[in-house]
């Protein structure tokens, strides 16, 4: 695959997974991997790490992005009880049947996008896509 | 006796009780970050009269494991810390390098200011430093950022941002726990010097007209007032400019009398040294 047309597969895979257009002044370009950042970092010439990591090498969107902008998305987003949030906040599977396909899936409680899902339709849940470091047991 | 040493030490700065009773009794603040949006908080605060994105936590609670903290809605910072990038106060134009950036919080603070816009490069010089700091930008969302790895001493950029902010490694005598026993006047000796060749550095980097501040969270005088006098005595461009801020505190030593000097006393939270230096055309 041409390293051009990886930006644009995920912008792609955005619109069509959870129908998410990220808004004009943010931008995804391929610089060591799929990034995420502003317009403005792109036109510097300044070397360095620009931005940080939308997806891995496998198109799979990482959390933090998801954290980000998950909020933008118009479908496959499962709406949380507040127990269940806690729980995936906390780094937890949950046991839930979301049909016939695997798939990744964006985790709400409310107005909070809490983090990254996989679907795993074998088991009938979904996997925790929250880095350990990221995880916390929730006081409030 | 280390504790009356060095109280007897911190005398020709500040009033020593006050000062320790202020630093051993702090008020937990943090920042609300604007970079995701403006939500309700669940957590019981007050806002600072200081600034309107700054809350004194009105609740015992682990910060860190709250929802807020979790969703990237708010960051724990000093109220000192705080104010740093406000006295820099990038906006959304600005080209800017934090050239000691780890762990992030004020580097964060700066990107809400620039409203994600305009380039934030944040430097520092150790990978685990470099983690930290993207651990912030990814919980934060940081998008207007660019992250290197050089040594700050030695940064080799020419005139490349309209502004700079060097909180220098320090001693920590206002920040942490155990000041008195960790004081040892030779450490501020020993660091004055790096602190003097980052400060070089980070205004070489710096465009003409353009503003650097440095700051940092310590007491002594080697670390703070004589680094920056340094830089002034050697470069005729660099001259001390006023920060205006509304903020209790007292100026610098000597000639430095345009630096801010914040004691734990003033705020009820760390203790910060903040200087601001204009570089002439």
């Amino acid at each position: 695959m041409k390293i051009g047309s990886r930006e644009k597969n995920f912008r792609k895979y955005l619109e069509k997974h959870f129908s998410l257009t990220l808004p004009e002044d943010v931008d995804i370009f391929y610089a060591k991997g799929v990034r995420v950042g502003n317009k403005d970092i792109r036109k510097s010439r300044i070397t360095g790490e620009l931005g940080y990591a939308a997806c891995d090498f496998g198109f799979n969107p990482t959390n933090s992005f998801i954290q980000n902008f998950g909020h933008l998305a118009g479908k496959n987003a499962v709406k949380l009880k507040e127990d269940e949030a806690r729980q995936f906040a906390a780094g937890r599977d949950l046991p839930l049947d979301l049909g016939r396909k695997s798939k990744h899936v964006i985790m709400r409680y409310g107005e909070y996008t809490v983090g990254l899902g996989y679907y795993d339709k074998d088991k009938k849940k979904v996997l925790n896509r929250i880095p350990e470091k990221r995880r916390r047991a929730i006081v409030n | 006796m280390q504790e009356k040493e060095y109280c007897d030490w911190l005398s020709q700065y500040t009033d020593c009780d006050k000062c320790m009773d202020a630093f051993h009794n702090q008020k937990s603040f943090f920042r609300i970050n604007r970079l995701k949006g403006s939500r309700e908080l669940k957590l019981k605060a007050e806002q600072s009269p200081y600034y309107d994105s700054a809350f004194e936590l009105k609740e015992d609670i682990q910060i860190g494991k709250t929802w807020e903290y979790f969703l990237g809605l708010i960051h724990p910072q000093s109220l000192p810390s705080i104010l740093v990038s406000l006295v820099l106060n990038p906006g959304p134009d600005d080209v800017v390098l934090d050239a000691a950036a780890a762990p992030g919080s004020k580097f964060s603070h700066m990107a809400m200011l620039m409203e994600n816009k305009g380039v934030l490069v944040g430097n520092d010089y150790k990978k685990e430093k470099i983690s930290a700091l993207y651990a912030s930008i990814n919980r934060l969302n940081v998008l207007n950022c660019i992250v290197t790895i050089r040594d700050a001493k030695e940064l080799g950029w020419k005139e490349r941002f309209t502004k700079v902010l060097l909180d220098a490694p320090c001693t920590a005598l206002g920040s942490g726990a155990g000041a008195s026993q960790r004081w040892n006047p030779e450490h501020s000796e020993r660091i004055s010097g790096i602190q003097k060749k980052m400060l070089f550095s980070a205004y070489d980097a710096l465009k003409k007209g353009g503003e650097i501040v440095y700051s940092t969270c310590t007491y002594a005088k080697e670390e703070n007032e004589d680094v920056v006098q340094n830089l002034l005595d050697n470069v005729p461009s660099a001259e001390l400019a006023e920060i205006n801020l509304d903020i209790p505190h007292e100026p610098g030593a000597g000639e430095c009398s345009r630096c801010c000097r914040i004691y734990p006393q003033h705020l009820q939270s760390e203790g910060f040294f903040i200087a601001k230096i204009r570089k002439g055309e």
